[in-house]
């Protein structure tokens, strides 16, 4: 049996509103998951990028996201967090479509198969700004209901984005 | 300042001026359902309702420079018996009010 990462599914998104990761191409197999996405770039200026977990292949939109995080920036330190949002904001300052704004990141996903347990994820990512700003940011954020889940999706609340994303099982020694 | 009913009007307008909107689900591309666009219009309602309640934070988080720097203006003002600092976070305030 092949050990470290399991690719369960890649996709790249072209001019979509929203991405989900996971559903069908999930499997029960493993105890944490990785997803990541790369390049992921923007048609409007202005929008936020954010995450919300699957249920049965539908995201969940209740107000129970709870995020804790940090941001190192290339001009400053921030924090940030949020309780009780509808969704898990990844990026810090409005994302932007100007020439080199980019976002990249990755994050851990754990208990997202077990029944009893709030999913959680912590991880890293990253957004160039159109003043060349560097923005990492790291931290984590639960979903606030005990219950088995089965992916991710990622959105905008305007306009596209268009990247590549991959999620991976990660096997049991 | 806008209620969220206006905003969610507004919200409305822009959603539906961007349709065709789609989204990716096992790498097939499908225009969204009626339930994903009252979604989207939820989502950018919020977003915008957030914007306008608590903007301000950020932009007065930026504006206010780093830790460092802020204790660099305020050990030259108590040398200097200058007021740089306490001018500045008042400017930061006053350019970035609260709703």
């Amino acid at each position: 049996m092949s050990k470290g990462l399991i690719l369960l599914e890649s996709d790249t998104a072209t001019n979509a509103s929203e991405i989900s990761l996971g559903a069908s191409n999930w499997s029960t197999s493993y105890n944490h998951y990785i997803v990541k996405w790369a390049n992921t770039s923007f048609s409007a200026d202005g929008t936020l990028f954010r995450m919300r977990v699957l249920v049965g292949g539908t995201a969940q939109t209740t107000a129970l996201y709870n995020q804790a995080s940090a941001v190192i920036s290339s001009v400053n330190v921030y924090g940030e967090h949020h309780q009780s949002f509808a969704a898990f904001t990844l990026s810090y300052n409005n994302q932007g479509n100007a020439t080199g704004e980019t976002a990249s990141g990755e994050l851990l996903l754990g208990k997202f198969n077990e029944s009893t347990h709030y999913p959680m994820w912590f991880g890293q990512w990253v957004n160039v700004r159109d003043t060349g700003e560097m923005q990492t940011k790291f931290g984590g954020g639960s979903y606030y209901n005990a219950q088995t889940n089965n992916g991710v999706s990622f959105f905008t609340t305007s306009g596209t984005f268009s990247g590549d994303f991959e999620l991976y099982g990660i096997n049991k020694v | 300042m806008a209620t969220l009913e206006e905003l969610t009007t507004e919200a409305t307008a822009e959603i539906e001026a961007a349709k065709p909107l789609y989204k990716q689900v096992n790498n097939e591309r499908l225009e969204f359902t009626d339930a994903d666009y009252a979604q989207a219009v939820t989502d950018l309602a919020n977003s915008k309702w957030d914007t306008q309640q608590f903007g301000y934070i950020q932009a007065r988080q930026e504006a206010y420079g780093s830790i460092g720097d802020q204790l660099d203006m305020q050990y030259k003002d108590a040398v200097n018996g200058t007021t740089t600092w306490k001018d500045h976070i008042a400017t930061v305030k006053s350019d970035n009010p609260k709703p």
